[in-house]
């Protein structure tokens, strides 16, 4: 038994030996495994976290602006040619950060440039161009009381120029037009080119456009969406009515002012008055006693009855656009408007 | 114990060679394991590796890609025509100052890369919000110019041909084209193509075309065997 216990003890030794050099040689093998999986999967980590933080921040400042052009209401305050002014800004995700500088590069033309962050990551920036109205610089595209393909005038109808920037009743000062010259040089001109009128740049803007608004965006923001019909007297009489916006042709029967926009044709009832402006895709008629008070753009022909006057007021159509709160927002602009690259910056 | 010791020696010379075959034996099959075990230790570290590579290389053609085309318009700044994408490839924006400058337009400019009058381009935005395509003709740096102040841009005046009228903001760019060939992908800005990748995508298994939404669908198999499946597929869509 004793020399049993020591043979087995001897060639269990052995045995441990060789199973230890194989140990150790697996485990080695392993471990060169282990460390070239873990070289590799170090490197896949880190470039996978950096893509992922600046998709993060790329996302979150693309997110900003989205955000902005949904959110930013009311007329824009930046001066042209002023510096970069921060518009808005806000967090999404885990400790990312963005915020949207505006520069104004026109009256109505702004370059957005947003930048996004995550925690102390790459800033990433997206820049975005935007039309935004400004009723001084609409007045200002209307080089005539009434632009129209053709105009037709009764005996005793009148277009008068005599007041053109005067303030009337019941409307609030107009001051700002009073520094542009030429503003509405003439009682009746031809349409303007496009992008003021006309459909040069696309299908939208065939019929009836408000600057880069097109005839959908217009009855989309309609503040009264009409599918046509009779317009007569509302809730709001004297009132400024926003924007109204027919779909077909309409017959106007009350006494109403506002921003009128007709895919169509309009006609005035008799006694029918429209103060503001009026933007008629097709015909426009005013028939005995009717009036519009402000500035008037038909596609097609504009006739005026005997009595019926249009008396030009840069003043009324101006104070229409400035009460149309639904048209005071940026709108990418709608031929391009996606600018870039613009490169990452420190903060 | 003279006996005892006798028969101990006798046992112990039978048992060495027994041992000397069982270890000879065991040795072999030690080196026979060994050598498998290295040769699999080398293929799975080689599929690791690649793995890696492929993973790296499929992430770098899906962000050019991705970028090449996001400020592009199907149809107008980027076409696929056999199987090669051909585009503007826009470097940069540049944002005109108020200060006139008689000798050209000045810019305040960033982007990926400094403007080239050799072989860029520039998209000019007019104040009608109407675009216009003119040749970079000559850009130079220029200091003092009052130019808005947005971080990372520097001024420039530029001469534009044709001469921008009442230009506001300005993206420039080069013409290329990117393809898969011979293995690799590969971008082309003149004549040569030059190669972005290693070579490892399998011969002919590479295609871009038109998605149906106005976006880009590359699809590509890698080369070899690793530890990750080798065909990709992806959309790659310009900003919207």
């Amino acid at each position: 038994m004793k020399h049993a216990v020591v043979a087995g003890r001897t060639g269990g030794h052995a045995q441990a030996g060789f199973a230890l050099v194989l140990a150790l040689l697996a485990l080695l093998v392993l471990a060169g495994i282990a460390s070239a999986a873990l070289a590799a999967s170090m490197g896949q980590l880190r470039a996978a976290t950096m893509a992922g933080k600046v998709l993060s921040a790329r996302t979150g400042a693309r997110a900003g602006l989205e955000t902005l052009l949904r959110s930013r209401r009311g007329t824009p305050q930046s001066q042209v040619d002023g510096g970069a002014v921060v518009l808005d800004s806000g967090t999404f995700a885990h400790e990312g950060t963005w915020r949207v500088h505006e520069l104004r590069l026109a009256s109505e033309l702004h370059l957005f440039i947003a930048e996004g962050r995550v925690a102390d990551g790459v800033v990433m920036r997206e820049a975005r161009v935007a039309w935004w109205m400004d009723p001084a610089a609409r007045i200002r595209s209307h080089g005539a009381v009434v632009e129209s393909a053709s105009l037709e005038m009764g005996t005793a109808a009148e277009i008068r120029m005599d007041s053109i920037l005067a303030n009337r009743g019941g409307t609030s000062g107009c001051d700002e037009l009073a520094t542009y010259s030429g503003l509405v040089a003439a009682p009746h001109a031809a349409l303007p080119d496009p992008p003021e009128w006309g459909g040069a740049d696309g299908p939208p803007f065939g019929g009836l456009r408000l600057g880069w608004f097109s005839n959908q965006m217009l009855a989309d923001l309609a503040d009264h969406a009409l599918a046509g019909g009779s317009f007569g007297t509302t809730s709001c009489d004297g009132c400024w009515l926003g924007l109204v916006h027919s779909r077909g042709d309409l017959l106007l029967t009350g006494r109403q002012s506002g921003v009128l926009a007709v895919h169509g044709s309009l006609r005035l009832a008799p006694g029918a008055s429209w103060t503001g402006l009026v933007l008629v895709a097709r015909n426009l008629a005013l028939e005995d006693n009717s009036a519009v008070v402000g500035l008037v753009r038909a596609g097609g022909s504009v006739t005026l009855a005997d009595g019926s006057v249009i008396d030009g007021s840069a003043c009324a159509a101006y104070n229409a656009l400035g009460a149309a709160d639904s048209l005071a927002r940026p709108i990418p602009l709608p031929s391009r408007s996606w600018a870039g690259p613009v490169p990452p910056s420190a903060r | 114990m003279i006996p005892r010791a006798t028969r101990r020696t006798r046992t112990r010379h039978g048992f060495a060679l027994t041992e000397a075959v069982v270890a000879g034996t065991l040795l072999l099959l030690l080196v026979q394991v060994g050598w498998w075990v290295a040769a699999v230790h080398g293929v799975v570290a080689t599929r690791v590796v690649t793995g890696a590579q492929v993973l790296d290389e499929t992430r770098l053609i899906q962000h050019v890609l991705g970028a090449e085309i996001a400020y592009g318009q199907p149809g107008v700044d980027w076409q696929l025509h056999d199987n090669e994408l051909h585009l503007r490839a826009f470097r940069g924006v540049a944002v005109g100052c108020s200060t006139p400058t008689s000798d050209g337009w000045a810019v305040t400019v960033a982007g990926h890369r400094s403007p080239d009058a050799d072989k860029d381009s520039v998209l000019v935005l007019s104040e009608d919000g109407r675009w216009s395509v003119a040749a970079l003709a000559r850009s130079s740096r220029r200091d003092r110019l009052e130019c808005r102040d947005v971080a990372g841009f520097a001024t420039e005046v530029w001469q534009l041909d044709p001469p921008p009228d009442r230009a506001l903001l300005g993206m420039y760019f080069e013409r290329g084209a990117y393809r898969f060939s011979d293995g690799a992908f590969r971008y082309r800005r003149g004549v040569a193509w030059q190669p972005l990748t290693g070579t490892g995508v399998a011969i002919d298994s590479a295609t871009m075309d038109l998605a149906a939404d106005g976006g880009v669908t590359t699809r590509m198999i890698w080369e070899g065997s690793s530890p990750i499946r080798p065909s990709f597929q992806w959309n790659s869509w310009g900003r919207r």
